[in-house]
């Protein structure tokens, strides 16, 4: 045989150029050998992953999410709803008292344990002693000495989370830990106020347990400040209206939103054959989306119990707020993201939390905060990991912005500076730069933070922390390694 | 009908993936591999009935098919652990009509028929157990409050992939019993379990594939092509079953040493190569 023949004639190349290939992709040329080529190319085994159509997604995800949604809450509601009527008739402060107060409030406390009983069925049981503890927790510090009521309840508490954690199934103790922070909450919440003097008289066992177990917050929250909840009395100064119904439904369309694009419509555009980062991005924001389905949700309880509004005279504004989507989605900062993700919380922790640890310097008191704040949610290491890196974050970016503004003379720190004194402001070209920049940064941040909530298996029970791990070693643990680098920068400046 | 045909393709697709490194070569057949009661035909009865299944189930689900009933009103029992409560039917129906369809042909009393409706039925199970169920927890931090849940259709290359593992692993059987007008199937080997539902069963034992066989309308192995470096099944000496193979040599032209030029562009040489052939006698 020919020595040509068999090793090939070396000076014969065949050039592909990019004018070839885009013929060749955009299907207007055939190219049979370069089909051949790419052929090559293929590999044999990857599994096609496509997007299915929107019907089929229509009838097997978005159709009984709706339904299983629809389905669990409507009872809530009209729970809800029946304790707003039952509510509207006790007339407080007038003469003809129809309905003694100590009745309306142990209505909110059946109802609560109604509501309870719907969604957890006997575990209802471990919140009904959590609240019972934390009353004669209450009634003890109270008689001995008032000043250490809130500390001595918040130790009682993270002392019975810390037990829960351990005793119960993980799957129940799962289900029930969004209304056991809300509860809990509550009762530290008392407590301080206690503590401080800002609650002057003791509350008795029907207030505080129709407050514990609200309807319209028992299972989904929000936190209420019990000055707030105390409005129930007040329910013929907040009528039904046309602004409420307004509020309920425009609430209740949006958390359906929320929950379609959550499990549906989130995994249905990224599909699993993309860029790591958009997995991440995925994950992260279908969690998000999760929690803003039940934040709305928690405001169409809460307005739907008659509660949640604000009075300007006699005007009653149905202007409650639980999360704000839009400044999450497109985050200015971190430390943003954090305020809007559950206003609620943000200022239960900002008055009980942080203003009590304020003493001991800025930065151990946000950090303290964060500690706080994953105490609560239970001994769970993924929440623990994630809200202590945002605490090193928020606090990084907070300090890194505020030099970096004050160098620059411009409106560039975490928040929006409100009567600015800046040379540059806001409106600058510069700025809006700069401040996208960080925005896309914080985004980063949260695909990051938020990528392993996602819905794997171990979601029921809570995540591993080998879960978590392995999550963020997938993506070489590189916005903590960002963060890291903005600290060293923003002392090298 | 159309659903139907198309299902054909399916089947002849994954027969054909099955069957490449295999001494049964799909394109050999000519359909009369029905009429045999051995292994292979086990995994044909039941890929054929998951296909149709699988096929009917999918056209559901996306629309193409008026007439499938889906029933939204599935009650759940219990406040938390619901069951799925969308259209779940469209899996059913696709079993449904692929009993009514593929089972139909079996009309027989005897054992052969029982074996055959066995084997329908396991194929059909992979499709309906192998539904992925997937669900979502909703609560506040991530708890899980309440779960919405919704079902996936398996692809039905895992289907194939799940029947060709029992195929690998089907049992024997012979005529156990005779109960009213079913037949229990009882393991030949009698230390076995008797079979599970999805599990593939056969009574004879196959035939050896290497001689034409005109009864089941097989080619044999003469003329295929084979692997003289394989010990395995696609290897010259167990597809060739012993009579020897004929290598010839062959020149092609073809591209190699191809490097990719940043950017776009693919640079290649060509070589003309000589490659043998072998091929069974």
């Amino acid at each position: 045989m020919d020595e040509d023949m068999l090793f090939g004639d070396l000076s014969d190349f065949g050039d592909i150029d990019e004018n070839l290939l885009r013929a060749y992709l955009e299907g207007e040329e055939v190219n049979p050998e370069l089909e051949e080529l790419l052929q090559n190319y293929r590999h044999d085994n990857t599994p096609v992953i496509t997007r299915v159509p929107f019907k089929e997604l229509w009838e097997n995800c978005i159709t009984p999410t709706l339904s299983q949604t629809i389905e669990n809450v409507i009872p809530l509601l009209l729970l809800c709803f029946v304790f707003k009527l039952v509510c509207s008739f006790s007339k407080s402060g007038s003469d003809d008292n129809d309905i003694p107060p100590w009745l309306i409030h142990f209505s909110s406390l059946m109802f609560g344990i109604l509501a309870l009983q719907l969604f957890f069925q006997r575990t209802l049981i471990y919140l009904l002693v959590c609240a019972l503890v934390g009353y004669s927790v209450l009634v003890i510090t109270n008689w001995r000495n008032r000043d250490y009521c809130g500390i001595v309840m918040s130790l009682c508490i993270v002392a019975y989370l810390i037990a829960c954690e351990f005793v119960l199934e993980r799957t129940v103790w799962h289900s029930i830990r969004g209304a056991q922070i809300i509860l809990s909450m509550k009762m530290i919440g008392i407590a301080f106020d206690l503590s401080n003097g800002t609650m002057i008289r003791f509350p008795n066992l029907f207030e505080y347990l129709g407050y514990a177990f609200c309807v319209g917050t028992v299972i989904f929250g929000p936190w209420i400040s019990f000055n707030e909840y105390k409005n129930i009395l007040n329910q013929h100064k907040r009528p039904l209206s046309f602004f409420w119904l307004w509020k309920v439904i425009s609430s209740l369309l949006a958390s359906l939103v929320f929950v379609v694009c959550s499990t549906c419509i989130i995994n249905w555009l990224i599909l699993d054959n993309h860029w790591k980062w958009f997995k991440a991005y995925r994950s992260a924001q279908s969690f998000r989306f999760s929690h803003y389905f039940i934040c709305c949700l928690s405001q169409v309880t809460l307005v739907m119990s008659g509660l949640g509004a604000t009075h300007n005279n006699d005007d009653v504004k149905w202007d409650m707020h639980i999360a704000r989507p839009y400044y999450i989605e497109l985050p200015r900062s971190l430390v943003e993201v954090v305020t809007y993700w559950n206003l609620p919380m943000h200022y239960w922790l900002k008055t009980y939390i942080f203003k009590t640890t304020k003493p001991l310097g800025t930065f151990a008191a946000v950090l303290l905060t964060y500690v706080a704040s994953s105490l609560l949610h239970g001994l769970n290491f993924q929440l623990a990991a994630v809200l202590l890196s945002l605490g090193f974050y928020t606090y990084i970016e907070y300090v890194f912005r505020n030099k970096l503004s004050k160098i620059f003379n411009a409106c560039i720190q975490a928040r929006s500076c409100k009567d600015c004194y800046h040379e540059y402001k806001h409106n600058n070209p510069y700025v809006i730069a700069a401040n996208i920049c960080f925005g896309f940064l914080s985004v980063f941040h949260l695909a990051y933070l938020g990528l392993m909530f996602d819905s794997s298996p171990g979601e029921e029970s809570g995540y591993s922390m080998n879960h978590t791990l392995d999550k963020w070693s997938a993506l070489d643990f590189s916005s903590h390694w960002v963060a890291l680098g903005t600290y060293i920068f923003h002392l090298l400046i | 009908m159309e659903h139907v045909f198309y299902d054909d393709n399916y089947v002849n697709e994954n027969l054909w993936k099955e069957g490449k490194q295999r001494m049964f070569n799909c394109t050999d057949f000519h359909g009369n591999l029905f009429t045999c009661r051995c292994r292979e035909s086990a995994f044909i009865y039941a890929l054929t009935s998951a296909a149709v299944a699988h096929s009917v189930a999918r056209a559901c689900a996306e629309g193409s098919i008026y007439t499938c009933t889906c029933d939204y009103n599935l009650k759940q029992p219990d406040g938390k652990d619901w069951e799925w409560g969308g259209c779940s039917d469209n899996a059913k129906f696709g079993h449904k009509f692929s009993r009514k369809f593929v089972d139909v042909i079996e009309k027989g009393r005897d054992f052969r028929y029982m074996m055959n409706l066995h084997n329908n039925e396991a194929g059909r199970r992979h499709v309906t157990t192998e539904m992925k169920q997937e669900c979502k927890c909703h609560g506040m931090s991530g708890s899980c409050t309440i779960k919405t849940c919704w079902m996936r259709l398996p692809l039905f290359r895992t289907v194939g992939d799940l029947l060709k593992d029992r195929f690998d692993g089907a049992s024997r059987v012979l005529p156990g019993r005779r109960r009213r007008r079913k037949f229990t199937l009882l393991p030949a080997n009698t230390n076995h379990k008797p079979p599970g539902k999805k599990d593939l069963v056969y009574f004879e034992d196959s035939p050896n594939f290497c001689e034409k066989d005109t009864s089941i309308g097989f080619t044999g192995t003469k003329g295929r092509e084979c692997n003289a470096t394989s010990l395995g099944i696609d290897g010259c000496d167990l597809m060739c079953c012993g009579r020897g193979y004929k290598s010839e040599s062959y020149t092609v032209r073809e591209r190699c040493s191809c490097t990719f030029h940043w950017c776009c562009q693919v640079k290649c040489k060509v070589c003309t190569r000589t490659k043998i052939r072998h091929t069974c006698l």
